[in-house]
């Protein structure tokens, strides 16, 4: 089966026309022949035709000279001989004729000998005085009887003629018959080929007009979308050595769109001076590698002489024919590039800044311990030895500044415990979540077995992160639910846990198919107000009084940190005295 | 006559824990020596000098001016006739990172100074009637923080 891509190749088109050609030489050659075969034939019989004429009229002739002899013999005058005498010349050139006629035909030339001589002995017996009766008898008689063999020979010679002559026909015949057929195949088969050619010709032109009429608007396109996207290209023909610039590429470098063939040169001036030689270089190799990497270089543009930065990539293309291109795309990213350095600038500012906040925090928090702890030794000290001789408004000073002193104490913890979850150059391992969540019952067992607290929670996976962390979220989320329990009545605290889809979770803020983990604890405390759901993860967040519920603000805090550090959610659901729900989202 | 009391020396900066820790020992009613110097360079001179007696435990705090604590340790572990002395590192601070460097360091044992005085008491008790052989043969990093 041949396919269609050759069909509409060149090369069909090219066999189409070699085909018809072909075909018309045989035409041609065949007519000619024929033409010739007919022209012989015509020949030929014109030959027969006068053959047999000149016999008969040798016949005649000498018929004439035997009536005029035997006119002069009968009457004895002279002028019954003119005849004769005019006969013998006209016999001879008869002759002459019928030699040059049958040439070429052996036979005929033989029989042509025998009449010439039976003539020769006619005239012989062609006497003007006869002595005696007996003789003109015997004279006539031989006179008759050479006369009859020449008339059979005549007969014989023409007949010889007409049979040539039909058998002219006979071919000519089968010729004409032929002739035409072969002609009119050969025509025909010439014409389907050239309509065939035509067809197959017009419809590639139909196609090509098409295509012109596209890359026309893909030409434009590309201009527009070049303008927009304030990039350029061009072409380089390697073979040629010629640069083919699209319109905007002239803007790009500030310059007017020439329509002459511009060279290269026209552009390399603009590039800053450092960077020519990288162009140069990078230009090079594209000319010889198909992989040839892209490159930022500098130009000034010409018109308003501003330092511009165009990235560039060259691509090394070979056609069917193995002519080599080298095409380019060359955008400018000045504006990326300013952007992406002011992104930097920032993210380095913001980096420093809070760099700067945590090493403060952590300081800060660490240095205030120092005193904080000698604070509360000396005061174990104090409460140890020298309680007895105070008053008693002096022991309850006293042991007002003990309370505040480990409040400090509770706040510096948490602090410091908020600034190392912030530090999050931890790095991620396999982390069992049910041995942490056991870690954390066991941790706080002793507020559990106090409480009376029921603890509901079911197998959970493992997950990557920071074990400590993970460990410090559930102790806090568990203690928070203790701590703000319902007094007088048991605290139940569920866990419940379930694989997601993010982008089929509304509450959160990622449309991916990514995988999470679930995790909700649920609680049978005092509840909040909804309204206050995403405050209370804010650091130092309180709802409630210091004597209520003593805390420092920061256990939810720490919680959120954590979660975001494993790149996960963290959100609340409360209703007053009925309870509230912590759901966390960790990414699996 | 070295072997009735332990030799023990402290180095801190700060006088109110020499204070602290001289007092835990005298209320402790163990037989001790105890020997403090203000930064590590004087605790050096004094464990360099060759007619010194050589403490049993040497307590070290970690943020010291001239010469802290971590030098300390880096030179004691490198001398050959200091090399073996337990090392126990005193410090405010329990940083990941401290106690990490101080143990490959080769101390023995870390303690986080407590904020009680009964509590000081009751770690540096622990601390200096610790079979230290024993335990440093199992000596692990779990165990190296003195846990309270």
């Amino acid at each position: 089966m041949l396919n269609s891509k050759f069909f509409n190749s060149f090369s069909f088109i090219k066999g189409i026309f070699y085909t018809a050609l072909f075909v018309l030489i045989f035409l041609a050659s065949i007519t000619y022949r024929h033409i010739k075969e007919l022209e012989e034939i015509r020949e030929s019989m014109l030959k027969t035709y006068e053959i047999s004429l000149e016999l008969e009229k040798l016949i005649s002739y000498i018929k004439d000279a035997e009536t005029s002899d035997r006119g002069f013999v009968l009457s004895n005058d002279s002028t019954f001989l003119e005849p004769y005498s005019n006969a013998r010349d006209k016999v001879n050139n008869s002759f002459f004729i019928l030699r040059k006629a049958t040439e070429k035909d052996t036979l005929q030339q033989v029989h042509l000998n025998r009449i010439y001589n039976l003539v020769d002995r006619r005239f012989i017996y062609f006497k003007k005085e006869f002595s005696t009766r007996h003789e003109f008898q015997e004279n006539l008689k031989t006179g008759n009887k050479i006369m009859d063999s020449l008339r059979l020979e005549v007969n014989q010679m023409i007949a010889n003629e007409k049979r040539q002559i039909h058998n002219n026909d006979r071919i000519y015949r089968i010729s004409k018959s032929n002739t035409p057929l072969i002609l009119f195949s050969t025509f025909l088969i010439s014409i389907l080929t050239i309509v065939f050619g035509y067809v197959k010709i017009s419809k590639n032109y139909q196609r090509i007009l098409k295509s012109n009429r596209q890359l026309k608007i893909y030409d434009e396109l590309s201009n527009q979308s070049q303008k927009l996207g304030s990039y350029g290209t061009w072409i380089y023909h390697i073979s040629k050595n010629e640069f083919l610039f699209s319109e905007n590429y002239f803007n790009l470098f500030g310059l007017n769109p020439q329509l002459a063939f511009p060279k290269i040169d026209l552009f390399r001036p603009l590039i800053v001076e450092e960077d020519r030689e990288k162009y140069r270089k990078n230009f090079e190799n594209g000319l010889t590698n198909e992989n040839n990497p892209s490159i930022t270089f500098r130009i000034k543009r010409k018109d308003t002489n501003e330092l511009r930065y165009l990235r560039t990539k060259t691509k090394l293309i070979t056609d069917k024919n193995g002519l080599k291109s080298l095409i380019c795309t060359t955008r400018d990213i000045t504006d990326d590039y300013n952007k992406a350095l002011l992104i930097e600038e920032r993210n380095q500012e913001l980096e420093k800044t809070n760099m700067e906040l945590l090493e403060f925090n952590h300081v800060a928090s660490h240095d205030l311990q120092e005193p904080l702890r000698k604070i509360q030794t000396f005061i174990s000290r104090l409460e140890e030895k020298e309680t007895e001789s105070l008053s008693e408004n002096g022991k309850m000073y006293f042991d007002r500044i003990k309370s505040a002193a480990s409040r400090m104490r509770i706040l510096i913890d948490d602090l410091l415990q908020y600034s190392r979850t912030s530090r999050s150059q931890d790095i991620f391992t396999a982390v069992n979540l049910k041995l942490m969540l056991s870690n954390s019952i066991a941790e706080l067992s002793e507020i559990i077995l106090d409480q009376k607290a029921d603890i509901q929670y079911p197998d959970l996976p493992v997950v990557k992160g920071i074990e400590f962390q993970l460990e410090q979220l559930f102790t806090n989320l568990i203690s928070n639910a203790l701590k703000y329990s319902k007094p007088g009545i048991q605290p139940v605290i569920k866990i419940t846990s379930e694989e997601i889809t993010a982008s089929k979770e509304s509450a959160i803020a990622d449309n991916t198919n990514r995988k999470y983990l679930k995790l909700t604890f649920t609680d049978n405390g005092i509840g909040f107000e909804q309204e206050f759901a995403e405050k209370i993860f804010n650091i130092f967040q309180r709802l409630h009084s210091k004597t209520d519920y003593p805390g420092t603000g920061i256990g939810l805090a720490i919680c959120k940190k954590i979660v975001e550090n494993h790149k996960g959610y963290i959100l609340a659901k409360s209703i007053p005295n009925e309870g509230s729900q912590f759901i966390v989202y960790l990414p699996l | 006559m070295q072997k009735d009391f332990l030799l023990i020396t402290l180095a801190d900066d700060d006088e109110d824990d020499r204070m602290f820790f001289t007092d835990a020992f005298d209320e402790l009613k163990i037989n001790t020596v105890v020997n403090t110097f203000e930064n590590g360079q004087e605790l050096m001179n004094f464990l360099n000098h060759p007619e010194s007696i050589l403490p049993n435990i040497i307590f070290l705090d970690l943020n010291m001016p001239i010469k802290n604590g971590m030098d300390c340790l880096k030179e004691i572990k490198q001398n050959e006739r200091l090399k073996d002395i337990a090392i126990a590192i005193y410090s405010t601070s329990s940083s990941d990172a401290d106690v990490e460097e101080t143990f490959v360091l080769g101390a023995n044992i870390y303690i986080k100074k407590p904020s009680d005085f009964n509590a000081l008491k009751k770690v540096l008790n622990d601390v200096v009637t610790l079979n230290w052989q024993y335990y440093t043969s199992g000596l692990r990093k779990e165990n190296f923080l003195l846990k309270l």
